[in-house]
């Protein structure tokens, strides 16, 4: 399977993104998005396939120095579309954030900090 | 001497129907007992408003009749109100009515015009008419004076206003305290003295125009006569101009002093608006640099996995690299296996091999060719590596005690937004009634009275610099004038010489009464205040030009600084001196006078009343001056003790205390 060219986002990762750029902590949706994605790596997802993506970012410049593209396949192995894997986790990790934030405790530095 | 008999109330302040106070026909003391806000100043007020037809306020401001009248009654739609004042004035008996009335085509008053105002005197049982009871009320008790006899105690530190040179209250305390003490009498006699002076100098004048030999000068002194005259009715108009502006200012001052409360808020505001301005700058900044950190946050929370994996793989590339090792003795080992087969000698010790160790090196070498096949990993080692180096290179410096300390500080901002914008809606609901302009208006119109006033004072003294030039230039025509001359001459030049030696005489007369007066003021103050003051270093008082007292310590210093208290105890020392110096007598009515004193002062101040005026009324609360206090200090000098009750809020009642 080629890997993707385009990163989307579901429409419910579009509502859990919206709502956490409301938070005011992120510049733009892209850096809303890895901070997504790390947190579902971290939490234990893996990627999986997702449908309904609707396209939102160019791979170019989501990941403008390649680091996801390289990171991702070391840290799953046998990754071999990391751009897809990505755009699952993103919407993993935005399921999770967007949790946290009905739950009325969105707090960037809870999330940041490991689990206990 | 003034002495009142009977102060009458009828829906006056809270004074609901009719009320009375009776003063004894022998002088002494009257205490009313009320707490705050029952109606103690009322009391004084009506005394005010039935000599002189107005009630003021602290400020000075004329309380308009719709503030004077009970409050329930005009709720329940009756308006109107009446004092009586019955009282003795050298031997005579006097009633005094002033009453106020809405006008029968009004229903509900707007303004003052909606009431009308009644003033009745009579004296000795009869009626006097308009003007004759203004005149009597002015030669019984000038309003100007009023101050040394109806007080208030929460005023008594305008008195300190003496001691400051360029204080305009200062200067209207000095002309009353010396209108009270009578030099308007000399002043007035020096004025009338002048225009006789200002006459005779004009008819020398004309006199030397008759003749050929002095015409000139005579021209030139009438010339002279009539620039002084135009200086001084220009100093007078000015003067008149500038007490007009004064009074202006007082007025303003009233207004802006209304606003103050406004002009505290609009400051407020505007203070509060610049730091909203200032704490969303600095929420701004903090939003701005966490969104910054924020877009390495993925780096941050992927860190204790990118370490957990770079730990896995650098455990394996040990792993590969300690086989990697293996091999390579492997491979040496084997080359000296095959040397020492090929030469039949150990490779080590260089003995010759037997065939079985011949055999054994073989096998061993064959055992060590199949371990290094089985470890041959160069591919992997190499791909461990390049993960490695991906991971350290993801891995980056990531703070979030930083993420931390900006949440925080951005979360500080909008509470601290919030606690202001909450105030400025406030200050928003406080102010919407309010008309700001109307505000910066009064400020801008005072503004104006001071710049006239500063204006007008410059001009005045120009006019004066002018007329004492003028004065001059007379005086030397005048030795000429004086050298010449004929009979007619003679006889004006004489009129001239004895209106001048008496000029002078009054001159100096003012002066000397004016300083006999500052003496004996001194002299009664220091002997009050000395039996008023607890503090024994204190020897007595020390007056300056405007009547202004300091007090003077043993060592014969004067005391730089002195507390409210002692500033009433001053203030009260000179009221007693003025009672004793001046001409005019009366009761003294004194409003919370121990407010700022302690315990040992009031006694002192209670025990010396009987000595400060023959007729006393005290308007107390109980803590101020405890009954008992009184009764046991002023004994027989105490005959009547009244109490201000309370029926509602605007409803208070007079009764006689009886304990």
């Amino acid at each position: 399977m080629s890997d993707k060219k385009t990163i989307g986002l579901t429409p419910a990762g579009e509502r859990a993104i919206e709502q956490l750029m409301a938070q005011g902590c992120f510049k733009d949706m892209i850096d809303a998005a890895k901070f997504a994605m790390s947190i579902a790596i971290r939490e234990g997802d893996v990627p999986s396939s997702i449908e309904g993506a609707n396209t939102i970012w160019n791979v170019g410049s989501f990941d403008t120095d390649g680091q996801i593209r390289q990171i991702l396949p070391v840290l799953f192995s046998g990754c071999e579309t990391p751009y897809r894997a990505a755009e699952s986790l993103i919407d993993q990790g935005l399921a999770r954030i967007l949790r946290a934030v009905s739950l009325g405790d969105f707090a960037p530095t809870r999330l940041i900090a490991p689990p206990s | 001497m003034l002495a009142l008999q009977q102060l009458q109330l009828e829906n006056f302040g809270p004074y609901k129907g009719q009320h009375t106070i009776d003063f004894p026909s022998d002088g002494g003391v009257v205490i009313v007992y009320g707490e705050n806000m029952r109606g103690k100043t009322t009391l004084l007020n009506a005394i005010r408003y039935a000599l002189f037809g107005t009630v003021l306020t602290r400020r000075e401001a004329r309380l308009t009749f719709a503030n004077i009248e009970n409050w329930e009654n005009a709720h329940e739609g009756k308006h109107g109100f009446k004092v009586i004042l019955r009282f003795s004035h050298d031997g005579a008996a006097y009633e005094l009515t002033r009453e106020c009335r809405l006008r029968r085509d009004v229903a509900t008053p707007q303004s003052d015009s909606d009431y009308e105002h009644h003033c009745y005197l009579q004296r000795n049982g009869e009626a006097l008419g308009p003007e004759e009871t203004k005149d009597e009320l002015v030669r019984i008790m000038p309003e100007s004076v009023s101050r040394f006899f109806l007080f208030d105690g929460e005023l008594l530190q305008q008195y300190e206003e003496l001691l400051r040179d360029e204080s305009e209250m200062g200067q209207r305390i000095k002309e009353s305290i010396e209108r009270i003490l009578g030099v308007p009498i000399l002043t007035n006699a020096r004025t009338s003295v002048k225009r006789l002076l200002d006459e005779a100098q004009k008819a020398e004048s004309k006199a030397a125009q008759k003749s050929q030999e002095t015409q000139e000068l005579g021209n030139n002194h009438m010339r002279l006569l009539e620039q002084r005259s135009a200086h001084e009715s220009e100093i007078v108009r000015l003067s008149r101009d500038a007490q007009e502006l004064k009074t202006k200012k007082r007025g303003y001052e009233e207004e802006v002093k209304k606003y103050e409360r406004l002009l505290t808020l609009f400051n407020e505001r505007e203070r509060l608006n610049r730091e909203v301005a200032d704490v969303e700058r600095r929420q701004a900044e903090k939003e701005s640099r966490l969104k910054e950190v924020m877009a390495g946050a993925w780096r941050g929370v992927l860190g204790p996995k990118l370490r957990e994996a770079i730990a896995t793989l650098e455990s394996r590339r040990d792993t590969l690299q300690a086989a990697d090792s293996r091999k390579a003795a492997i491979v040496y080992l084997s080359e000296l296996i095959d040397q020492g087969i090929a030469t039949g000698n150990c490779p080590t010790c260089s003995e010759g091999l037997t065939d079985t160790s011949r055999s054994a090196m073989a096998a061993l070498k064959d055992r060590l060719v199949h371990e290094a096949q089985q470890s041959t990993n160069a591919t992997e080692l190499a791909e461990v590596l390049r993960k490695v180096s991906i991971l350290k290179e993801a891995e980056s410096e990531f703070s979030p005690a930083l993420v931390q300390e900006l949440t925080d500080g951005i979360e500080d901002c909008r509470v601290e937004k919030h606690v202001r914008t909450h105030r400025l809606s406030e200050i928003e609901e406080a102010t919407r009634s309010l008309d700001e302009s109307e505000h910066r208006r009064i400020q801008a119109d005072y503004d104006n009275s001071v710049k006239e006033i500063t204006l007008v004072e410059h001009g005045i003294q120009r006019e004066r610099d002018a007329l004492a030039k003028v004065e001059q230039d007379i005086e030397k025509v005048q030795r000429k004038l004086d050298q010449l001359g004929g009979a007619d001459l003679a006889r004006d030049r004489h009129r001239r010489e004895v209106s001048k030696r008496l000029f002078d005489l009054l001159n100096e007369a003012v002066d000397v009464y004016r300083n006999e007066l500052r003496q004996r003021v001194e002299r009664d103050a220091s002997e009050l205040f000395r039996k008023l003051t607890t503090e024994a270093e204190y020897k007595g008082l020390q007056i300056n030009e405007n009547y202004g007292l300091r007090i003077v310590h043993s060592d014969g210093s004067v005391v730089p600084v002195r507390s409210a208290g002692a500033e009433h105890i001053v203030a009260l020392s000179l009221m007693g001196a003025l009672q004793k110096n001046a001409p005019l007598q009366g009761p003294i009515i004194m409003d919370s006078p121990f407010g700022r004193l302690d315990d040992q002062h009031t006694t002192k101040v209670v025990d010396s009343l009987p000595d400060m005026a023959a007729q006393v009324m005290l308007l107390v609360y109980e803590s101020e001056m405890e009954p008992r206090l009184a009764r046991s200090r002023l004994q027989g000098h105490l005959k009547r003790e009244y109490q201000i009750g309370r029926v509602t809020a605007r409803h208070s009642t007079i009764e006689v205390r009886h304990e």
